[in-house]
């Protein structure tokens, strides 16, 4: 087996570098693995974003540019890194987090179980080839930004090269191509070690998001649901597909925005990055932030006093970092100019049609998230917890449950639309976009199963809160 | 607190009254339904339930994938086989000459396999006897002036070879690949 250990050396730098450049966006330095891994996201989705307008400023220069920036934002990363080391702090560090977890052996038996997974997700990965979309979209697309330094037309257009998956975003062929100019060479299965990077941080971020919510170990319970479910650590996501990154954007925008509510939110802040950078992961990233923001505005607007222009006046900077990130994609897409063939204009025709294909779509979805071999019972109990929330959740957990629930729901209403025959594209998509979900509707799954333990425990009132409500301490002897 | 004026006297004779009126309201409160208690457990019992669902279907998931990646899956997409051919192909034809690859049946991985293995090449695909049958085959080939293809399958399409070179067939499919040189 063939351990790419020159592959996975060159994607650890470069994420080096992506991460200085997120640190250079929120002007701080990472001060712990988690702020590092965040700092790595918004710098891979910024300079993703940045791609289209450089390509059409430096042309073919373009990738060779961003690589030497990339590597000089490293390299003063690393040698600050090993002068932090040499300070002592780190080791101490890790000292105590050790001991911290001797201490719980509980939540040290589950971290085990998480780390367990990451390494089967790492030799898997090595091991398994490309599958379709890794080899025919997202490794393609890397070899021509690869060969022409630059994002454009397809070269060979009229053999259909990469006509068909023009318009989808750059971030990961961006990433492969990198891994590739730093080696010298293309070949497909090189740059697979940046999967083992966006399935650590999706861990780390599902974690911080549960964090902010329920207790650590629970957290740690969240992260080993979410590492442990076939589909997310095996099946499509080690065969080079965008979705898993896609899912790691996603729930990190989300502990960045559950943060946020306790520190505030600039236009320097985590969140709108993350948020933004959804748009340069895969097309679906577009719905993603959708809902993301609308759940955002319900959450906020749902607080007593709250009104839409003071949250405009608060939030519009983060709104502009969304928007111009949201413009740039708009743009390439315009600019490039290909029909989307696998979804169907929305008219009176089509709607007509959506509305007959209603019941086979709900069928065929409901059959594929009660798909045991892929998720066991993952998503009925996450949508339970879901609806738990949106009935009995604090605000933040609905607007948690509110992502999960209108992610689902608009997936699963997309097909009615689609150009394919609706079983098939739903047999050989929707899995995929489930698993985009998958680690936000985690942290719902472990909030909303927290809130109901908590409010049946109360109902209709326990011994001790009746008996603090009488002045009476139930704990002492009679 | 002051004591209940219908407190039983026997019992604060015995006791003191405060309490007396503690290990009351406490007693009392704790006999509560036994349903209650039971629907308090339905939580913990369907994490339970979860839990094993969970290993039990994701650890054969898990198993399977292991397996049949580490017995199965190709160590590249772009195997040495394809490779092989793909340089011998690129010592005959001019560089940058366009290629026909005809697929004996209609699909979409083997001939895109191709496709990318011969890049920058143009690989113009036409898949089926349909294919070969269509307008758009003789189009294609007078456009682009193709003097090249490759054929796979079992058995390999002939598009018209003034000559042709046979092959065995890649991993995991069946018959021959065959390459030549299109009458004009």
């Amino acid at each position: 087996m063939n351990l790419r250990l020159v592959e996975t050396a060159i994607a650890l730098f470069l994420a080096f570098g992506f991460a200085a450049i997120g640190d250079l966006i929120f002007r701080r330095r990472a001060s712990n693995i988690y702020e590092w891994f965040e700092s790595f996201l918004a710098g891979v989705g910024c300079c993703a974003t940045l791609l289209f307008p450089l390509s059409l400023i430096m042309r073919k220069f373009t990738l060779s540019t961003l690589a030497v920036l990339v590597a000089l934002a490293a390299i003063v990363s690393l040698v600050n890194l090993v002068r932090s080391t040499s300070s002592r702090t780190v080791p101490g560090r890790v000292i105590d987090a050790c001991r911290r977890w001797r201490e719980d052996r509980v939540a040290a038996c589950i971290l085990l179980v998480i780390v367990g997974s990451v390494f089967a997700f790492a030799i898997v990965n090595l091991r398994s080839s490309l599958l379709w979309d890794g080899f025919q979209i997202w490794s393609t697309k890397a070899l021509v930004l690869y060969d022409h330094g630059a994002l454009g037309p397809d070269p060979l257009r009229e053999t259909d090269f990469v006509s068909r998956s023009i318009t989808y975003p750059p971030l990961i062929p961006m990433y492969e191509a990198l891994v590739a100019l730093f080696r010298h060479r293309f070949l497909y299965e090189d740059a697979k070690p940046i999967f083992l990077l966006f399935y650590v941080t999706m861990l780390l971020a599902t974690y911080q998001a549960s964090r902010s919510l329920v207790s650590a170990r629970t957290a740690l319970v969240a992260t080993a649901v979410l590492a442990l479910l076939p589909a997310m650590t095996m099946q499509t996501n080690i065969g080079g597909y965008a979705d898993m990154p896609l899912a790691a954007f996603l729930v990190a925008a989300a502990a960045a925005c559950l943060r946020s509510i306790r520190l505030g939110a600039g236009w320097r802040s985590p969140a709108p990055w993350l948020i933004g950078s959804l748009f340069a992961v895969k097309d679906e990233g577009t719905i993603l932030a959708a809902v993301a923001c609308g759940s955002i505005l319900v959450v906020a607007l749902s607080h007593p006093g709250v009104k839409i222009v003071s949250l405009l006046r608060r939030f519009w900077p983060a709104g502009f970092v969304i928007g111009s990130m949201l413009a740039v994609r708009m743009g390439y897409v315009r600019w490039i100019d290909y029909p989307d063939p696998a979804f169907a204009r929305i008219d009176g025709a089509h709607l007509l049609q959506a509305i007959a294909r209603f019941p086979t779509v709900t069928q065929a979805c409901a059959a594929r998230l009660f798909d045991l071999s892929s998720w066991g019972l993952f998503w009925p109990a996450a949508l339970m917890a879901s609806g738990v929330l949106m009935c009995m959740g604090t605000r933040v957990e609905r607007g948690v449950a509110c992502v999960t629930l209108s992610g689902v729901s608009i997936y699963s209403g997309l097909f009615v639309f689609t150009n394919w025959d609706p079983v098939v594209h739903i047999d050989s998509a929707y899995i995929r976009l489930l698993s985009q979900l998958a680690p936000v509707a985690c942290v719902a799954l472990v909030t909303g199963y927290w809130r109901l333990v908590e409010t049946l425990a109360a109902w209709p009132f326990s011994t001790k809160q009746a008996a603090a409500g009488y002045g009476i301490n139930p704990d002492e002897k009679y | 607190m002051d004591a209940p004026r219908d407190a039983a006297p026997e019992m604060d004779e015995v006791l003191p009254s405060s309490t007396t009126r503690q290990h009351a309201l406490l007693t009392g409160l704790e006999a509560q339904p036994r349903w209650l208690s039971l629907v308090r457990l339905l939580p913990g019992i369907a994490a339970i339930v979860f839990l094993v669902v969970g290993l039990q279907y994701g650890a054969a998931s898990f198993l399977n994938t292991a397996v049949s990646v580490f017995l199965y899956s190709p160590k590249s997409s772009i195997g040495p086989e394809l490779s092989q051919y793909v340089s011998k192909v690129r010592q005959t034809i001019p560089p940058g000459a366009p290629i026909l690859y005809v697929g004996a049946e209609p699909e979409y991985w083997f001939s895109r396999l191709w496709q990318r293995a011969f890049y920058p090449n143009s690989v113009f695909v036409m898949l089926g006897p349909e294919g070969l049958r269509s307008p758009a085959f003789h189009a294609v080939r007078t456009r682009h002036r193709i003097r090249y293809a490759v054929s796979a399958g079992a058995p390999p399409l002939d598009p018209g070879y003034k000559w042709h070179a046979s092959w065995p067939a890649l991993p995991a499919t069946t018959g021959e690949v065959w390459f030549g040189e299109l009458r004009p």
